[in-house]
Formats: structure tokens, C-alpha cells, sequence
């Protein structure tokens, strides 16, 4: 075979690799033109709630982490160009996480509030970006005086649903090596206390009835960060102090904030 | 009685072949799945997993050096590929299309980055994995034997798709041990053609242990899931291309042993496939691009390979093009597919 013959074929498949490459690569993102699709946002939860015309506020407790979910929805045609999401509340800290979204993924603000704002209430502004569109939602909350009692125990049953998730669940890719980032929640609520755990991949909400037995229920639900608004599985422990077996449970239709 | 115990000698030769050919196949099909987890487990010391979501810029700051690393090794195991092909050096080829495959091993090792743990192997993957196209869907040509086989099963509520991987690698891996086994008796008796045992079905057993065996580890990466939120492109391409690169040098070494021992190896090819009997107007229409291309029934030089390689490459991956345009399978991909047996849900 003489050179120009080879040189004159690796031409040509060259050639047509680099179409298919160009073809592969353009097609998909034909939709994605637009960097200034119209969006809104939404922001769970509702803070304040207006029940029959007064605002009622949600409660938080100086360091507790309040974590609010926010996703998009786009008004055209869905786009494949991600909206940033960022936020502003002053007299208290903000960290995002998954802060680029599309329709169908999960943004989440947390807000922690410092020892500074008890009695206030703190606004939270959130915004979504995308190209020259924005979104904004503001959201409010009061801080209350209050520290979290509730650490200790709240991991101790956090440990006995782990160990049984990861010997019955491995699907969930829960094991007792996860790491849990544990925040109060609902400080004011008392006969259930309630607790949030976040691993990378899961959102824990922990509530348990402060009862004697056999009506020491326990309960859990998760949520998949970043592409679930709500919890996918639930379970519980019927009575913590008879060492009852984690059973699955209906699922909480919305988060617990 | 020297004729009875010549054959007993010959039969005892034989079982302990074949028992030294089974032992050793089920030992490597145990070591393809279970040794990539283990040490995915050590190598997660040195490369932790990262949340992409969760910490992006830790993400960015690590391919910030991957990419390069990447494309690097791509460069490397192309160069050994080209120039083992146009010099007939037949290591640097064999090398080079090993390396090319060697990252599919990643996908047993389950994590949200693509590069944590055993993972990292994929570090040449990195100019085919691009977020906005999947390149590495540009061998799903390559699932259609696949497809083909589990479908039907599925239909009938059965699903087979693990067990079709296992059988994949155990009997490519069979078919390898079965091969060597021959080819180092052949030369222990000085044989210049080895065309008996496994060789008289197939002029390659090792080259095609080896394509069987890396489909099974292909199909099982691909259905490796997926952490949520994740994807898993499967390795198409790779198995494909080094599968292409292995019939190359079967071909160069067909045409080596052509010129070293012709009328022997000749009446040999006329009774033995070149890799499995198929029928001839298939093996006909296979060939047909070839033909076309060299003007002549097969590739004899350096060059002809390449041209033989590039021809085929990119016949086979215009033909997976539609898949990647439609996207399919939509949803998690091939870890997904086809989906709930009819009747689960």
C-alpha cells in the first residue's frame, strides 16, 4: 500500500470520527441555546405561613442549621443550562450546597443564625440566576433563645437505625463508616423531639416520642440530597427501650423543617 | 499394549489439561470481580472520594491536574497502538490495547466521583467523559449481541444479564487457558503450526479468550449502578477499539505465519475459522470494507493494518452514533436496561 493511499484513508476516517464527534456533541445541546430561559424558584418551607391573616414564623435556636430546599422550574422549554442559585441573611451565616440546579435537582440553603439574633427574625433572600434572568423568593424565620439538649440521644438512636440500614438496606449505601452532620430542629416542640443528619448522599429526620414504653416510638425518614424535595423511605422502631426492629413505615409525604 | 498405554498416557495428558484449564479459569474469573474491589478499597486511601455537588471546587481543583494526566495517557497507549501496528511489534500493541481496556476495572468500584478509588484507573477515559456528550457511548454498537441474547429472557420475566457476564468472562477465560495450554505443548514439540486441541475451532483462541473474557468485564461494568443522581456511560468504546486492535495483530500474525511455514498454515486456515465459524456470507459482508479499502483479501503490511483499524473503527462507531443521539437507553443507561422484569412491578 503506497503512503497516499494509507494517508489518503486515515483522511478520510479521520475525517468522519471528528463529523461524529461534532454531530454527537451539538445535537443534544440544540435546546440549550437559550442562556436566558425565563425560571422561578420555589423554596420549601413556607416561612412565614399566613393562617387566617397573621404570619406565623418558624422557630429556630442560635447554631441550629435551617435548611431550606430550593428548585426550579422553567417556564419554556426545559434547558439543560444550570441556575445558580445564591443567598443573602444578614445576622446569620449561609453555606449552599449544590448551588448550580436544573429542573428536577435540589439547591439547599442553610441559614444558621448566631447567638446575636435571638428575638429577631432573619431574612433570608434567595435568588436564582441563569444568563440575565433572576428569581428571588425572601423567606423569614425567628430566632429564639434555646441550646440543643437533644445531641446525645439523638445519635445514640441515629447508631441503632444506622447498623440495621446498613445490614437490611445496603441498596441506600448507608454503612456504619457514613459520616452524619447532626442540627436540632423544631426546638420548641417537646412531647416529639426532632433532630435533622446529613450525609453526603442522605437527609435523616429523626423524631422520637419522649414517652414511657412500650410507647417510646422512634422514627425515620430519608431524603436523597439534591435530587429529592421529599423523603423516599421511612421507618420505625415501635419502642426503643423493648429493642423493637426497625420496620418500614408509610412515608412522610413532606420534609420536616 | 504399547498402542493401549500410549493412549492412556494420551487421555491422562489430556484430563489434567484440561482439569490445570478449568481450575485456572475459575480462579481468574474469581479474581476479575473480586480482585478490582479490593484494591479499589487501598487505592481510596490515596484517592478519596469527593462530593461533586457537595464540594465542586475540590472537584475542579483535581482535574485541574487529571485532565492533562489524561489526555497524556491517551497519547501514550495510541503511540504503542499505531507504532506497534505499523512496525509489527507485536508487544507494544498487545501493551497498548491492554492499557486502553485496563480502566474499565474502575466501574467496579462504586463512588460519586468517577475518579475516587479504583476510579482513578479511568484517568484516561477523561477525553471521551465529557459532561455535555458522552463520547464513551460511541461503541454501543457493541451491545447488540448483548441485547440480542438478554431480551428475550427478559420478555419471559427472566433476568440473565449478570449470569451472561459471568459466563462472558469464565468462558473467554477457558478459552484462553485452553489456547495457551496448546500453543506451549505445540512448541514444546517444536511444531511451527499449532493445529490441534482448541486450534482446530479457531486460529486464536487466546485473542478470542481475550475478546469474550473483556466483553464479560465490559458488561459487567456497565451494569455496575449507579449512586444516585450519578451515571454510568459504560466502557463501549474501549472494549471495542481494543478488540479491533486484538484482530490486528491475529491478522499480522496470520500473515507472519503465512511467510514462515505457508503451505502448512495454509491448509490449516482452509479447515479452522479465524476466530469462530460463521457463515460465509456473513464473514463475506464482514470483510467487504476491507476489500474495498486494500484492493486485496486481507492485510499483509504495517500500513494495511492501520488502514484495515481505521476503516473499521470508524464503520463501528458511525454505526453506535444513534445511540448516542437518541440518548439510549434514556434514563440510568445500560446498568438500567431494559429495565423491571414485566411482572415485578
Amino acid at each position: 500500500m503506497s503512503k497516499r493511499r494509507l494517508a489518503g484513508i486515515l483522511g478520510s476516517c479521520i475525517t468522519v470520527i471528528v463529523a461524529i464527534v461534532v454531530i454527537a456533541t451539538l445535537v443534544p445541546g440544540c435546546g440549550e441555546g437559550d442562556q436566558n430561559s425565563a425560571f422561578h424558584i420555589d423554596v420549601i418551607p413556607e416561612t412565614p405561613q399566613n393562617i387566617d391573616g397573621v404570619d406565623i414564623f418558624k422557630l429556630a435556636i442560635p447554631e441550629q442549621c435551617f435548611v431550606f430546599l430550593v428548585t426550579i422550574t422553567d417556564e419554556g422549554e426545559e434547558v439543560e443550562l444550570p441556575v445558580t442559585v445564591s443567598a443573602e441573611a444578614p445576622g446569620a451565616e449561609v453555606i449552599i450546597y449544590h448551588a448550580a440546579i436544573l429542573e428536577g435537582e435540589v439547591a439547599e440553603v442553610v441559614v444558621v443564625p448566631t447567638q446575636a439574633s435571638v428575638g429577631q427574625i432573619i431574612e433570608v433572600t434567595i435568588t436564582g440566576t441563569r444568563g440575565n434572568v433572576t428569581d428571588e423568593k425572601v423567606c423569614r424565620f425567628e430566632v429564639a433563645e434555646g441550646e440543643d439538649d437533644r445531641q446525645e440521644y439523638a445519635e445514640e438512636l441515629l447508631d441503632r437505625f444506622v447498623s440495621w440500614l446498613a445490614t437490611n438496606h445496603s441498596e441506600l449505601g448507608i454503612t456504619q463508616n457514613t459520616a452524619w452532620n447532626g442540627t436540632t430542629v423544631s426546638p420548641i416542640w417537646l412531647v416529639v423531639s426532632h433532630y435533622l443528619f446529613f450525609s453526603e448522599e442522605w437527609e435523616l429526620h429523626l423524631e422520637w416520642h419522649v414517652m414511657v414504653p412500650p410507647h417510646d416510638w422512634a422514627k425515620i425518614d430519608l431524603r436523597h440530597r439534591f435530587d429529592e424535595l421529599a423523603p423516599s423511605y421511612a421507618f420505625e422502631i415501635s419502642s426503643v427501650d423493648a429493642n423493637s426492629e426497625p420496620v418500614a413505615i408509610e412515608v412522610p409525604e413532606t420534609v420536616w423543617r | 499394549m504399547q498402542a493401549v498405554g500410549v493412549t492412556r498416557s494420551r487421555a491422562g495428558l489430556l484430563a489434567g489439561i484440561s482439569l490445570l484449564a478449568v481450575v485456572f479459569t475459575v480462579a481468574l474469573t474469581f479474581a476479575t470481580v473480586e480482585l478490582p474491589r479490593t484494591l479499589g478499597n487501598w487505592l481510596a486511601n490515596y484517592f478519596p472520594d469527593i462530593h461533586p455537588m457537595i464540594e465542586p471546587e475540590r472537584v475542579a481543583e483535581f482535574m485541574v491536574t487529571a485532565r492533562p494526566v489524561g489526555y497524556a495517557c491517551l497519547g501514550i497507549i495510541a503511540v504503542l497502538i499505531v507504532v506497534g501496528l505499523l512496525t509489527g511489534k507485536r508487544t507494544l500493541s498487545i501493551l497498548g490495547s491492554f492499557a486502553f481496556f485496563l480502566p474499565t476495572f474502575g466501574y467496579f468500584f462504586a463512588s460519586m466521583f468517577f475518579l475516587a478509588g479504583l476510579g482513578i484507573l479511568r484517568v484516561p477515559f477523561i477525553p471521551f467523559w465529557d459532561p455535555n456528550v458522552n463520547l464513551m457511548n460511541l461503541g454501543d454498537i457493541s451491545y447488540l449481541p448483548y441485547m440480542a441474547l438478554i431480551y428475550p429472557f427478559w420478555l419471559g420475566g427472566i433476568d440473565i444479564r449478570e449470569v451472561l457476564a459471568w459466563i462472558a468472562i469464565g468462558a473467554g477465560l477457558l478459552i484462553f487457558a485452553l489456547g495457551t495450554i496448546a500453543w506451549f505443548y505445540g512448541r514444546a514439540q517444536k511444531r511451527k503450526t499449532v493445529d490441534f486441541w482448541i486450534y482446530k475451532y479457531t486460529r486464536h483462541p487466546q485473542y478470542l479468550g481475550f475478546t469474550i473474557w473483556s466483553y464479560g468485564v465490559m458488561l459487567f461494568a456497565a451494569q455496575q449502578p449507579v449512586v444516585r443522581g450519578g451515571a454510568n456511560p459504560g466502557a463501549s468504546l474501549p472494549w471495542l477499539l481494543t478488540s479491533l486492535v486484538v484482530i490486528c495483530i491475529a491478522l499480522a500474525e496470520e500473515s507472519r505465519m503465512r511467510k514462515e511455514d505457508s503451505e502448512r498454515y495454509s491448509r490449516y486456515t482452509a479447515s479452522a475459522p479465524f476466530m469462530l465459524h460463521i457463515p460465509k456470507f456473513v464473514s463475506t459482508a464482514i470483510t467487504f470494507p476491507m476489500r474495498l479499502a486494500l484492493k486485496k483479501d486481507r492485510p499483509e503490511t504495517g500500513k494495511e493494518l492501520l488502514a484495515t483499524f481505521a476503516v473499521y473503527a470508524t464503520l463501528l462507531i458511525l454505526l453506535s452514533l444513534p445511540f448516542v443521539l437518541l440518548d439510549w437507553p434514556q434514563g440510568i443507561g445500560w446498568s438500567g436496561w431494559p429495565g423491571y422484569l414485566p411482572g415485578t412491578l
